[in-house]
């Protein structure tokens, strides 16, 4: 009884929690694997992207290349015959090709020799200052340089430029056919691709305005060598892959904000949260409705075996939820109506035991009642006095005995009488059989609510007996001759009163307000078959004690322990 | 009954933090937004894309360590195309979008162009580069780091005179930037007549339109001059230094500080030795300072430093100090803090900005030699 928690909510805690835990456990790894497999599609694509712009850019590279490798063939071979015929010839390229704003021959010097389209302001001029010039005399190699403003169309520009043995052949690009391939890659409104040059420098991007304006990337920002990474512009946060053209330096990145990019896993993200959130409001509600599912059975096998100690087998249980559960309330009902049978069969065989008993109680009455019909009439038949009253005493202990009989055929549990009716109907008789005037005698009975059994009820009632005949044969001198109303004033009275006492004692006091025993006599050494029978009664039937009170009349006092 | 609510409430709280710390939040302070005004496009945008990019390294270098007083700097950026009327509508687009002051404007049309709107508008104004005398000794919201230019033209004047012997010249002027370049001629003209010399042909250009720098040069050289004055941007500059050398004509020429940029070295090549100039800029500076932001800056952009990136990195430097100095960052409270201090430590020494918003310097006489610039002794050398 200790353990007062509820199954219900130990049951429910448990299972909640449980389903919490696994849950939130679930989606969170479920998540985190998806989240980084999506990442890394994502990374891979944009990558792919990267690279794949780049691979454009380095197909697009070599044309100039190649032209201008064309153009060194063709001055080396001398198959120009004078400058004019080169003149026309580098013209001819640049109309072709229109990502040559202009094309330029310099000598070693760096001097302008030929220029398309033709220019004289540039022809006699020098580039000798220039980066691009003194790059390409010092590594013989071909050399793209860095965006500059061209003093010939006023845009950034950069120049590809090629050894040319005496001197250099230059090509001015402009950055419109790298625009147009970014251009080609479509992303969502904040993101972007870009090409930058060996500087940092956007020399293509979707947005022109940094070409225009010649914004440099943060280098610490951009990193070609990272591949895919995150960074931050302007508080938000970019996911930029990058490649590198590895002819130029330059780098071609590839940059969305994370936002934009991770939106599919932002929407899964959510979904999840709300899966989860959803998850767990049905688990709550499924332990409720499962848990009072499982209980209200239980709650109701309760309910029953109250009723069925009440006596009531009628009810019915409801056992249509679980297998188990239905077959323990068909057990149970099974159960009921074996108890309720055993129980009809119990009854049946008490009232059989009952009557039995009832017959018997009333057998020993009938002969009791013979035995004393029998000593009364022998006592009629008797002269001698003493004899005749020694026979009526006996007569007398034996009425007192089947009263007893008498009484508890006719309690309603046979085991027990009420004890009141009992000496009533003794006294009462006594008083007939001594002749004694109610009207001089009083009988006063107080006897509280208490049933007696068979073994008390025998004793106590032949100590009533001897105690009340004693004083109606003794108590009262002045009424000596019972059976003759002398015509004294009443003013005897004999008090009979069983009561309980403390931790289940009882108290059996008779007495009379009458002239009392004779000085010196003790009434455990009197010779009177009567007080000795008082005695041994009181003391050895009922274990009890007894003591006299002579102050005023005789008043017995017996108290022993009442057997229930 | 009641129990169970308050279970059922407890597991919902707990399921709330749960997801609210796997949504996560966070909140940081807004940045201080610094506007920034200059030629980004077209020819003459050298000048504006160094100053920005100048500006852009200052203020990196503040954000990484840590911000304005914990709060990040962020630079709006407005190209004003060397165009009045441009430069004015990006202003007011800056003040739109609440910066607290504005960096620029590179040349001195556009800045004069807006000085008036600045005003107006009390909003701060700190240029780089801008050399007018026409916004000196004006009370009012535009500052700058860069002294004007009267005695940059009063040196070359004397030293052309003086120095050179030099008693004719013929002038050249872009009228693209026509606040600055007439201005320096007319103040040029003004000291170089006072001192006898004579100015004997006046020749206004518009590089945005320019047909033949060839045509341009040979009509400078015919009428003979001792020495050509060039106003204009560092291409135009080289370029007509380029058509000198092409006619074989060791003839002087002087230009003004706009062109001596880095872009006049590599397109005038051996065409630009020996070209004057009367500069701010401490040329051969190798102050450990100077050295470490032309290599910060070079690590950046991916090549040198020109004057308009120091100057430009300069006026970022002033800003940003007043900015940390003070708690309001109004134009107006910005404004007394930059007056009151008036002494700055730049990337060349300590500078003044007196009472007026203008910068104090020295200026000095410059050379090219050997593709490099070079300071002129004082001996003339």
């Amino acid at each position: 009884m200790g353990n007062r928690i509820s199954l219900k909510k130990v049951l429910m805690v448990h299972f909640v929690i449980f389903l919490l835990v696994l849950v939130f456990i679930l989606n969170f790894f479920t998540f985190r694997v998806l989240t980084k497999h999506w990442e890394e599609e994502i990374a891979n694509r944009n990558c792919l992207l990267a690279k794949s712009i780049a691979g454009e850019v380095e197909e697009f590279l070599s044309e100039p290349i190649n032209i201008l490798r064309q153009i060194q063939a063709v001055i080396s071979e001398g198959g120009l015959v004078n400058d004019r015929h080169l003149d026309d010839y580098l013209s001819l390229i640049v109309e072709n090709y229109q990502f040559f704003d202009m094309i330029q021959i310099l000598d070693a010097r760096g001097d302008v020799k030929y220029v398309a389209p033709f220019n004289r302001d540039y022809l006699g001029t020098t580039v000798m200052g220039r980066d691009f010039f003194k790059a390409t005399l010092a590594t013989g190699q071909p050399y793209w340089s860095q965006t500059f403003i061209s003093t010939h169309s006023g845009q950034p520009t950069l120049t590809v430029s090629m050894f040319l043995g005496q001197g250099v052949v230059v090509g001015y690009l402009n950055l419109g056919k790298l625009t147009s391939i970014i251009d080609r890659v479509k992303f969502g409104p904040d993101s972007f691709s870009s090409i930058t040059d060996q500087a940092g420098t956007y020399i293509a991007h979707t947005n022109k305005q940094n070409v225009s304006q010649r914004v440099s990337i943060n280098k610490q920002e951009s990193n070609a060598d990272r591949g895919t990474y995150r960074y931050n512009d302007q508080g938000r946060e970019m996911l930029a892959s990058t490649a590198v053209i590895e002819r130029t330096g330059w780098s071609v990145m590839v940059s969305q904000p994370t936002s934009e990019v991770f939106a599919p896993v932002s929407k899964a993200r959510t979904i999840f949260l709300a899966g989860t959130i959803f998850a767990w409001l049905a688990a709550i509600l499924i332990a409720l409705l499962t848990l009072n599912k499982v209980l209200r059975p239980v709650s109701e096998l309760a309910h029953k075996a109250k009723e069925i100690a009440g006596g009531n087998y009628d009810s019915t249980l409801q056992t249509n939820t679980y297998q188990e559960f239905s077959g323990l309330a068909q057990d149970f009902v099974t159960m009921s109506e074996a108890v309720k049978e055993r129980e009809k069969e119990i009854k049946s065989s008490l009232q059989e035991k009952d009557v039995l008993l009832r017959e018997v109680h009333h057998r020993v009455k009938n002969n009791m009642q013979v035995i004393s019909s029998l000593i009364r009439l022998q006592a009629g038949h008797s002269h001698d006095k003493i004899q005749k009253e020694l026979l009526e005493e006996s007569q007398h202990r034996i009425r007192s005995m089947f009263l007893v009989h008498e009484k508890l055929y006719q309690s309603s549990d046979l085991a027990k009488i009420d004890f009141g009716d009992y000496i009533y109907s003794l006294v009462n008789g006594l008083y007939r059989s001594y002749g004694a005037d109610p009207e001089k005698i009083s009988l006063k009975v107080d006897v509280a609510d208490i049933r007696l059994g068979l073994d008390n009820a025998i004793p106590c009632g032949l100590i009533i007996n001897e105690l009340v005949s004693n004083a109606l044969k003794y108590a009262f001198p002045q009424h000596a001759n019972l059976f003759e109303n002398v015509g004294h004033d009443q003013c005897g009275e004999i008090k009979v009163i069983l009561r309980s006492v403390s931790e289940g004692k009882i108290e059996l006091i008779v007495s009379d307000n009458g002239i009392g025993l004779p000085e010196g006599l003790g009434f455990k050494n009197t010779e009177s078959l009567g007080l000795q029978l008082v005695t041994t009664l009181a003391e050895d039937e009922l274990s009890g004690e007894i003591e006299l009170n002579k102050a005023e009349g005789s008043e017995y006092i017996i108290r022993f322990r009442g057997v229930s | 009954m009641k129990s169970k609510i308050s279970f059922s409430l407890i597991i919902l709280v707990i399921q709330l933090l749960v997801l609210s710390s796997i949504v996560g939040c966070s909140s940081t302070e807004p940045p201080i937004k610094i506007g920034f005004s200059g030629t980004l496009t077209g020819r003459l945008s050298e000048f504006g894309v160094s100053g920005r990019n100048g500006v852009i390294l200052a203020i990196e270098e503040v954000n990484n360590s840590g911000g304005i007083n914990g709060q990040a700097v962020e630079l709006i950026t407005k190209d004003d195309k060397n165009d009045s009327k441009v430069a004015a509508v990006v202003d007011r687009e800056l003040i739109n979008e609440e910066v607290v002051a504005i960096i620029g404007h590179m040349q001195s049309t556009p800045s004069a162009a807006v000085a008036a709107l600045m005003n107006k508008e009390q909003m701060l104004m700190i240029s780089p580069t801008t050399a007018t005398n026409s916004l000196t000794g004006l009370d009012d919201f535009f500052l700058r780091v860069f002294p004007a230019n009267k005695p940059e033209t009063d040196k070359l004047a004397e030293y052309a005179i003086e120095q050179m012997g030099i008693k004719r010249v013929a002038s050249a002027f872009d009228i693209s930037n026509p606040t600055f370049t007439r201005e320096w001629h007319e103040n040029f003209q003004t000291k170089f007549e006072a001192l006898g010399g004579e100015c004997i042909l006046k020749k206004p250009f518009d590089s945005r339109s320019v047909k033949s720098f060839l045509d341009l040069t040979q009509e400078l050289l015919s009428v003979q001059p001792d020495a050509i004055i060039i106003s204009a941007s560092a291409i135009d500059t080289a370029a007509i230094s380029q058509q000198l050398r092409k006619l074989n004509q060791e003839i002087p020429v002087i230009s003004s500080t706009w062109a001596m940029t880095d872009d006049f070295l590599q397109y005038s090549g051996p065409a630009g030795e020996g070209v004057f100039f009367a500069h701010p800029l401490k040329v051969g500076n190798q102050d450990e300072e100077y050295l470490a932001f032309v290599d910060a800056y070079s690590a950046r952009f991916g090549n040198q430093p020109s004057f308009s990136a120091t100057f430009g990195y300069e006026a970022a430097q002033v800003l940003l100090e007043a900015l940390a100095s003070t708690d309001n960052h109004s134009s107006q409270a910005l404004k007394d803090y930059i007056i009151e201090k008036r002494t700055f430590h730049g990337l060349q020494g300590d500078f003044a900005i007196d009472r007026f918003g203008d910068a104090v310097r020295d200026v000095f006489l410059i050379t090219v030699k050997e593709g490099q610039f070079i300071r002129v002794e004082q001996d003339g050398k």
